[in-house]
């Protein structure tokens, strides 16, 4: 169990990476600009016809913050529906919010709409979804994991399929943009504050009931006998996970694994004590994001690949790898 | 009694279409050990859940230290009663400590951490609990006895003033049923908490407890001091199965064996 010290500790480190991931986004590219210069445009003391301040400023910077709070709430969103569904392997996408996004997403792209109108339309569909799930899990008014679980893959998978039925009626220009949306993209982002704001109101609600948040983890009769309000504290996370998954889904597109593999690996390293555990996976989240994204529009330049790819690219092995030294422990 | 922990008064609870007790009267003053004994399926684990409020009874009152649970409110209620259930799965890691301590998280504010003492507390259950040394292992490492005496370590760090026990001694050996059942005496004796516990040996029931409820199903309940109402006519009918008593040479209480 990490004392206080020790978690500020180890935010302060996972905030220095963070910095360090929003630093490095800025100064790679297929253009290098060089930190100085980098520096200087931040603080607005660059020349304005340098075309670094431009690229740094009008492109590189919206799309790492972008990247930081996408990161940030997946992660976020991926271990609340952990310790929801009393389950390590769920993620932010398992109760069909993704796919709901998806539908509206792809709906908007088949209208020709573009940037708001499509961010628009995923949210839409994600509420949807989520509102969906919701109501009919508490059909009866119970509430299990496995029930909530199974109408989630269930309201997936029917996205799924609708999804794939868009991409088969979909005119051939517009599939590449499409299926970009699907891997999840953040070179299209219409605007960054949503999705900032998102993360930090996301925060903001959840890190109070972080304690009472162990306790659900362990069992939710227990927590009701130890003073939790179960039902109304499960109402909230639900919301406030689908929500966060809906924001960053919106922004961004629906990038694969963060949300599944960041929780697990602050997990792994610093303990299941969501107090520290939540904003640790929120700034890892971020940062890890961030990363990968810098890679997914650097290391082939010009040409970008999705960075849904990306993080699975990076996540799968590191999982791996974790998970084999954390059995031999 | 005005002065007693847990007190119902005609209380009725139900699963479903089967009673488990149609009008319970019960008293259990500071110090009082109570047995509960039953069949698989009587609703044992139901009244108990009931008795610390975790779900609502049919009928009748049930108040804790004077007052209805609603009148506490969870926060209180759960720094007055603590409840070991029967469910032991934990899906993340978690040490034998961060177990222990949850029991903490009614004595602690919302922004507060534990603090040196509670975390003194805890390794005392864990101790007393026969874990000690093993604080730091992984509870999905243990075996079922000893996260049973991990789970009732976190109760007894709860610092209760009523013990409610489901089933404490499932998974324990017979060595640690003994000792668990004398910890918990001794805590009932030292502090004036009130234990309610679900039994299956009627032994164990008469030797530790002050009184005894039998759960006949269908409703019927019979209950009284343990030492009048524990024998082997109401034994056999509870069980359903022929018990023999047997004087114990030199024990204080007999023992009854079945046929």
């Amino acid at each position: 169990m990490p004392t206080r010290r020790r978690a500020l500790l180890v935010l302060v480190l996972l905030a220095a990476a963070s910095l360090a991931s929003l630093a490095l986004a800025l100064a790679l590219g297929s253009i290098a600009v060089p930190p100085g210069a980098v520096f200087a445009a931040l603080l607005g003391d660059g020349a304005a016809t340098d075309p670094g301040v431009a690229i740094v400023l009008e492109l590189r910077l919206p799309r790492a913050l972008a990247g930081f709070a996408c990161g940030g709430l997946l992660a976020l969103a991926g271990a609340l529906m952990q310790v929801l569904l009393r389950n390590p392997l769920a993620d932010p996408y398992v109760l069909g919010i993704s796919g709901g996004a998806g539908v509206g997403a792809l709906c908007a792209m088949l209208l020709g709409l573009a940037g708001v109108g499509i961010a628009g339309f995923s949210f839409l569909g994600a509420l949807a979804a989520m509102l969906l799930v919701f109501g009919l899990a508490h059909g009866d008014g119970s509430w299990t994991q496995t029930r909530l679980l199974l109408t989630g893959v269930v309201v997936a998978s029917g996205c799924g399929a609708v999804v794939a039925l868009i991409l088969t009626v979909a005119p051939e220009q517009k599939i590449h943009g499409m299926l970009f949306w699907l891997m999840g993209d953040l070179s299209q982002v219409a605007d960054v504050a949503p999705a900032l704001v998102a993360l930090a109101v996301a925060l903001a609600i959840a890190l109070p009931c972080a304690r009472e948040l162990n306790l659900l983890a362990r069992g939710a009769e227990q927590a009701l006998a130890l003073g939790v309000a179960v039902p109304a504290l499960r109402r909230l996370v639900y919301f406030v996970a689908a929500l966060a998954t809906a924001a960053a889904v919106t922004t961004a597109g629906s990038i694969g694994f963060i949300g599944l593999i960041v929780p697990h690996l602050v997990r792994l390293a610093i303990g299941n004590d969501q107090r520290l555990l939540l904003p640790a996976a929120a700034l890892a989240g971020g940062a890890l994001l961030v990363l990968a994204d810098t890679l997914a529009r650097s290391i082939v330049a010009p040409v970008q690949l999705p960075v849904g790819v990306l993080t699975a690219l990076i996540g799968v092995p590191v999982f791996l790898y974790l998970l084999g030294r954390g059995a031999q422990r | 009694m005005s002065d007693a922990i847990l007190s119902t008064r005609a209380l009725a609870v139900s699963i479903g279409p089967h009673k488990v007790c149609a009008s319970l009267d019960l008293d259990l003053a500071p110090g009082e050990r109570l047995a509960i004994l039953g069949r698989n399926g009587a609703g044992k684990s139901t009244l108990l859940a009931t008795l610390a409020g975790l779900r609502a009874a049919d009928a009748g009152t049930l108040r804790l230290a004077g007052k209805t649970y609603a009148e506490h409110g969870l926060p209180t209620a759960a720094r007055l009663r603590g409840w070991l259930g029967q469910e032991r799965g934990d899906p993340f890691a978690s040490t034998v400590l961060e177990t222990a301590m949850v029991g903490r998280h009614p004595h602690l504010s919302r922004w507060s951490w534990e603090s040196g003492a509670d975390a003194e507390i805890a390794r005392a259950a864990i101790a007393a609990m026969g874990l000690a040394g093993m604080e730091t292992r992984d509870v999905q490492t243990l075996s079922g006895g000893e996260r049973q005496r991990a789970a009732i370590a976190a109760l007894l760090t709860q610092q209760p003033r009523l013990y409610l026990l489901d089933e404490p001694l499932a998974h324990l050996d017979l060595n640690h049923q003994i000792a668990t059942l004398d910890l918990l005496t001794r805590r009932a004796q030292d502090d004036g908490s009130a234990l309610a516990m679900v039994l299956h040996d009627p032994n164990f029931a008469l030797r530790f407890c002050d009184r005894a409820l039998l759960l006949f199903g269908a409703g019927e309940h019979l209950s009284g001091p343990a030492a009048a109402v524990i024998d082997a006519a109401n034994l056999s009918r509870l069980y359903g199965h022929p018990l023999r008593r047997i004087e114990a040479p030199g024990g204080n209480h007999p023992i009854f064996v079945p046929e």
